[in-house]
């Protein structure tokens, strides 16, 4: 496999991680009492 | 097997730079093209339900574009009464499909009209006006309903940085704002980054509070649901109770006056609407409840209200009157108590059309 399609792969992984993170990750920013003081 | 990654800073070639700069943004362009289009052309919106939830401004004025695009349109705006959350949380089938927002989104379809909720769980007034001036820079509905409860006027909720649920909507306050904490990284990212914005509220589709409450969902999943029920509704009980504190609602107090801009706000826009305040369940809170100081506080709070409405008859104090069967709680309704409540409502809107000059027919 060539640079350019290595660089492809992990360019496209990263992306892929981000929309994980983006999608899955931590708790919703906006929401100071969502669930708790409902 | 070979790494994809290449084996140190002497054998990274200008060609791997160029594969990983055009994949990586490539995907990130065409991304952030898709989510734009989708958000305009309101495909989440069609196919999902995300009453009870909002994740930024940005979002929330691409929902109000894409109702206003639908044709006449209702504003709904209130707490988690309008969604689906606590029906979620005592495990109710098709939970999203029988929310207060929905009940009354379906009562409208048949006179040709929609009903956009933005209602969201925990919301409070200053919110609500903050929500209402969002809407002031988008396009109009032909009328706006309110819905309030008894916890936006809780002493806990009444002044500093617990005086607002949602803290992207600063920027639309009008009042004093001390206190308040600037808007985050996150509110920037959620104006400016569509992705961001669809992945925030596709999030709030299985987004669980707690890890325990993810580990409970699952092991009910499985039959093995701890039967715990007489401590959760204990402690939804301690926790409500301050809701309900019988010192007198005070006519200056932060709640009020954000009421106050807020229906000015809405009268000033000649916009016709409704506001209600919740059906409560008496009987749950039982002893807890102040009943009559509970009753002449709705009673000052109407008064407040009326006095602000081009037709007294615009304000409905719904908290009596609701057998105790239709509840899930203190104040949610059962998917049969929100149909009633709906068409309750749906009955008592103005049903008149927005007019600039802010006479009614």
């Amino acid at each position: 496999m060539n640079d350019f399609k290595r660089g492809l792969l992990s360019g496209a992984a990263l992306f892929l991680m981000i929309l994980v993170i983006l999608l899955f990750a931590g708790a919703l920013s906006a929401s100071k009492f969502i669930y708790v003081d409902f | 097997m070979k790494s994809p990654f290449p084996r140190g800073p002497a054998s990274g070639s200008a060609a791997f730079v160029k594969g990983f700069s055009a994949a990586f943004l490539g995907l990130l362009l065409l991304a952030e093209l898709f989510c734009r289009w989708g958000s305009a052309q309101g495909i989440w919106y069609r196919h999902w339900d995300f009453t009870g939830n909002l994740v930024g401004a940005a979002e929330a004025g691409e929902r109000l574009d894409w109702a206003s695009r639908r044709g006449p349109w209702v504003l709904a705006l209130g707490d988690s009464v309008l969604g689906p959350t606590s029906l979620l949380e005592n495990r109710r089938p098709n939970a999203k499909s029988s929310t207060l927002a929905r009940e009354l989104d379906e009562a409208a379809g048949a006179s040709g009209q929609t009903v956009l909720s933005l209602g969201a769980d925990g919301i409070l007034i200053p919110d609500l006006e903050g929500l209402v001036a969002l809407a002031g820079r988008h396009s109009a509905p032909q009328q706006v309903l309110l819905i309030l409860n008894a916890r936006m006027f809780a002493p806990q909720y009444r002044s500093g940085t617990q005086a607002l649920s949602r803290e992207f909507l600063q920027p639309y306050l009008a009042g004093d704002r001390n206190g308040l904490s600037l808007p985050g990284w996150g509110d920037s990212a959620e104006r400016h980054w569509a992705l961001f914005r669809v992945a925030q509220l596709f999030k709030t589709l299985w987004y669980v509070p707690t890890q325990k409450a993810a580990i409970q969902r699952w092991l009910e999943s499985l039959g093995l649901g701890p039967a715990d029920e007489d401590l959760r509704l204990e402690l939804l009980k301690r926790q409500i109770a301050p809701f309900y504190d019988p010192a007198p609602w005070d006519e200056l107090s932060p709640p009020f006056q954000a009421l106050d801009r807020l229906l000015e706000d809405v009268r000033g826009r000649g916009l016709p609407v409704l506001v209600a305040f919740s059906p409560q369940n008496a009987s749950f809170l039982g002893s807890d409840l102040d009943q009559a100081a509970f009753r002449r506080n709705r009673e000052r709070l109407g008064g407040f209200i009326r006095a602000r409405l081009a037709d007294p008859k615009d304000y409905l104090d719904l908290a009596e009157g609701w057998d105790p069967s239709l509840f899930l709680d203190h104040c949610h309704l059962t998917p049969e108590g929100n149909r009633k409540l709906a068409s309750r409502l749906w009955a008592a809107l103005p049903q008149r059309t927005a007019d600039p000059g802010g006479h009614h027919e």
